[in-house]
């Protein structure tokens, strides 16, 4: 895994994380992953690379079989009610609790929470145009995941999880829900983890990309960064070895030659007959994913 | 059209049966067999043919209730307008299977039971129960009104004498004009039960898509509830859903930090459709309906006298199930709420580790407990009554049922079937009918009752002091079933 170095005292820290379902192969192997505060990272992954899993281990709603997960220094399985009050959460299915209203469902968890911003949730509800007495049953696929992510921000979380949170949106609703999202950021700091496919909306907020790929977190970054240093090497690969590279993926290709993934050394020229392409996320994820 | 393509139309349900588990079938199909060997064998004389004649008529409507069902769902109301020609093979298919179907009874009536009843007697009540069958999976309210209106039945018959006398008169005067008109009657009904992909035909098919998946549903444990019956259902669950809204505010306005106030909360989430509370009302509702039908029945009719008596034993299990099985459907409720209790987990406030699995336990048992001694309470005065001590028996068998099901691991637990459903109420009734016959062999008096009565509650003790330190070491109960 690659890290980048940060300071502050970590949001989340898992260290040599395994998980395999029963009699499944393992989905998360071996696997190490830290957040500090104020990152928002996109998390990517194939479809069954084991997103959801990851995220449900990171708060403690799935036991591993081997490693440890701590959230604000909290061992994630004795977490008080303090560090939970901190915590906010998108699952991927918004199916929930429809049997009550959207205003009864909102009344139901803010009688939990220590903290609520009404004023917020007045102002997404009405924004948003969800009716407060309407069933969330009665509801569409994206008010209803409008009405979880107005829940999910609603107790001002430090760390915010969201699994496929824009999914079922529309592009007017993503925009949306980016810009709170980025204004939740911006105004508290707050940690987001969030995972999508809509590549073309992490590149709009996520400033960091994880990879998820054989159970790892293979690689993280910000964007900007990746879009930077990382190229598509192409040669053969003597000419390759020749340039040092600490490649992330390598691919055969015909004729003896092969591409490599890998970051662009600085101050080296590079060889005759190596060519190295600038990647977009698509690209990343591509190879990495 | 060719036999190639009836027979695909009939094979549907064959091909698209369920080949994940076969055992279950394959056991039921082994079980009836050798029923039929067993008594062909064992029995002398034509009663021999009584027990073949019952597994045959089960296996017959069975074939027909799943043929029909298949058909039904293949009238989609965009094939019968856009496919050609669709729609009338189906009527034929159905027509066809439903003449056959018919005649089975007599061919079987006149080879083997040798009974003197006139074929197109047996052809007309067979065709008569087939075609409400089929009528009835088309339109619920059938079965509805035919529930309530079968315990009606035996007390009317003295009212209904004259009517029937009419009838057969009828019949005797035209012996061959009466079943004829009758039949052809039904055939219509048989082809008029496919929709031709108006928009009646469209409501109608969406309402048989909702209502297979919430058949599907209730089966693995989950009530949904009136209001997802859409329709009517909404209008029928709104004073409910008033009342379980005024408890919610109530529960949210004296929320505290306590970790019964938060289990208090939880509990709505949890239990949804099974919350005690949706439960009292609907119990008590069904169970008022009934009883308030049956007294005013009772009063105006003299002979209706006689059904408390005579129908001690039906009231008494369905007093029984409508209690319990909404209970011993509880852990299979936790695991249809399992996503919710994901966002339950993370509160402040909701208790951790045992602490959790101990509350969520306490709540599912305090439910199943209270709801077995109302049942026990209700059953009590009419098993008195009517000298009916099975009526006993049943609720002193349920009860270590109960709380075997009650404290069972949720963390662990299997995604819920038919089979987890059913298995404790049919395992209750069974162990309390088979109490009832030991007794009555033994010819044990009532007094026997109380010993009885001593060891189910020290058995259910012990029961519930093993598996109370069991949970004590199980793994977080929630997210129900993550180890599955």
């Amino acid at each position: 895994m690659t890290k980048f170095p940060h300071t502050d005292k970590p949001t989340a820290e898992m260290d040599g994380i395994q998980l395999a379902y029963p009699k499944g192969p393992a989905v998360l192997d071996g696997l190490d992953w830290q957040l500090v505060p104020g990152q928002v990272v996109g998390l990517l992954g194939r479809n069954g690379a084991g997103k959801t899993s990851l995220l449900e281990v990171l708060l403690g709603l799935r036991e591993p079989q081997a490693g440890s997960v701590r959230l604000f220094g909290q061992d994630v399985q004795r977490l008080d009610d303090a560090t939970r009050a901190r915590i906010g959460y998108v699952p991927q299915h918004n199916d929930l609790f429809d049997g009550f209203t959207a205003e009864h469902l909102l009344n139901y968890f803010r009688s939990f929470y220590p903290r609520w911003n009404q004023a917020k949730v007045d102002g997404l509800l009405s924004r948003w145009d969800i009716a407060r007495d309407k069933p969330v049953r009665k509801l569409s696929g994206g008010q209803q995941q409008r009405l979880s992510i107005i829940r999910a921000l609603a107790h001002e979380p430090d760390l915010l999880v969201l699994d496929e949170p824009v999914a079922s949106l529309d592009p007017l609703g993503r925009r949306d829900f980016l810009r709170e999202l980025v204004e939740q950021v911006l105004d508290r700091g707050t940690t987001v983890v969030f995972s999508t496919h809509i590549l073309s909306d992490l590149e709009r907020v996520a400033f960091n990309m994880a990879f998820l790929s054989g159970g790892r977190i293979v690689l993280q970054a910000p964007l900007d960064e990746l879009l930077e240093e990382m190229r598509l090497f192409t040669g053969s690969p003597a000419e390759l070895a020749r340039l040092g590279l600490a490649p992330l993926k390598r691919t055969p290709l015909e004729a003896g030659r092969e591409r490599v993934l890998a970051r662009l050394p600085a101050g080296r020229e590079l060889p005759a007959g190596v060519q190295a392409d600038a990647v977009n996320l698509e690209d990343l994820f591509a190879e990495l994913a | 059209m060719n036999a190639a393509v009836l027979l695909q139309i009939l094979l549907v349900p064959w091909h698209q049966r369920d080949r994940a588990k076969p055992w279950l079938r394959r056991v039921i199909y082994g079980l009836a067999l050798a029923l039929v060997v067993a008594s062909v064998v064992l029995i002398e004389g034509p009663q021999r043919w009584a027990p073949v004649s019952l597994i045959g008529s089960i296996a017959l409507v069975s074939v027909w209730m799943i043929l029909v069902s298949s058909l039904l769902e293949q009238n989609h109301p965009l094939a019968a307008r856009f496919v050609p020609g669709q729609l009338s093979r189906l009527r034929q298919a159905a027509l066809i299977a439903w003449a056959l179907a018919s005649l089975l009874p007599v061919a079987a009536t006149w080879l083997l039971l040798e009974i003197p009843v006139p074929p197109a007697v047996v052809l007309l009540a067979s065709s008569g129960v087939l075609t409400f069958l089929l009528w009835s999976a088309r339109q619920v309210w059938l079965w509805i009104t035919l529930a309530l209106a079968w315990p009606l039945l035996p007390p009317l018959m003295p009212y209904l004498h004259p009517v029937w006398g009419s009838l057969v008169a009828l019949w005797q005067a035209h012996e061959l004009g009466v079943p004829a008109l009758a039949l052809l009657a039904q055939a219509l009904l048989v082809r008029q039960a496919f929709g031709n992909g108006d928009e009646a035909h469209q409501a109608r098919y969406a309402r048989l898509v909702r209502m297979r998946q919430l058949s599907r549903l209730a089966l693995e444990g989950k009530q949904t509830g009136f209001a997802a019956w859409g329709g009517a259902g909404e209008w029928v669950a709104r004073p409910f859903d008033s009342l379980t809204s005024a408890w919610l505010r109530h529960v949210i306005s004296r929320a505290n930090a306590s970790t019964a106030s938060a289990m208090a909360r939880a509990e709505i989430a949890l239990h949804g459709q099974q919350h005690w509370l949706k439960q009292l009302i609907s119990v008590g509702f069904v169970v008022g309906s009934m009883l308030a039908i049956f007294s005013v029945a009772a009063a105006l009719l003299p002979a209706a006298k006689a059904f408390w008596l005579q129908g001690s034993t039906g009231i008494g299990i369905a007093i029984l199930s409508a209690c319990l099985n909404p209970c011993f459907a509880l852990p299979g409720m936790l695991w249809h709420s399992r996503r919710e209790q994901a966002l339950l987990r993370l509160l402040p406030g909701m208790p951790l580790g045992a602490a959790l699995n101990r509350a969520v336990a306490w709540r599912q048992l305090r439910q199943g407990l209270v709801a077995w001694a109302l049942s026990a309470l209700a059953m009590l005065p009419l098993a008195l009554h009517a000298g009916n001590a099975l009526l006993i028996w049943l609720p002193l068998a349920a009860l270590p049922f109960a709380v075997f099901v009650l404290t069972r691991r949720p963390a662990t637990m299997q995604p819920p079937s038919l089979w987890t459903t059913m298995m404790p109420t049919l395992g209750s009734t069974l162990a309390g009918s088979v109490l009832f016959g030991i007794s009555a062999l033994l010819q044990l008096s009532i007094w026997a009752l109380l010993p009885a009565a001593a060891v189910s509650i020290a058995l259910s003790a012990a029961l519930l002091a093993w598996r109370w330190r069991r949970l004590g070491a199980a793994p977080t109960a929630l997210p129900a079933g993550r180890f599955a």
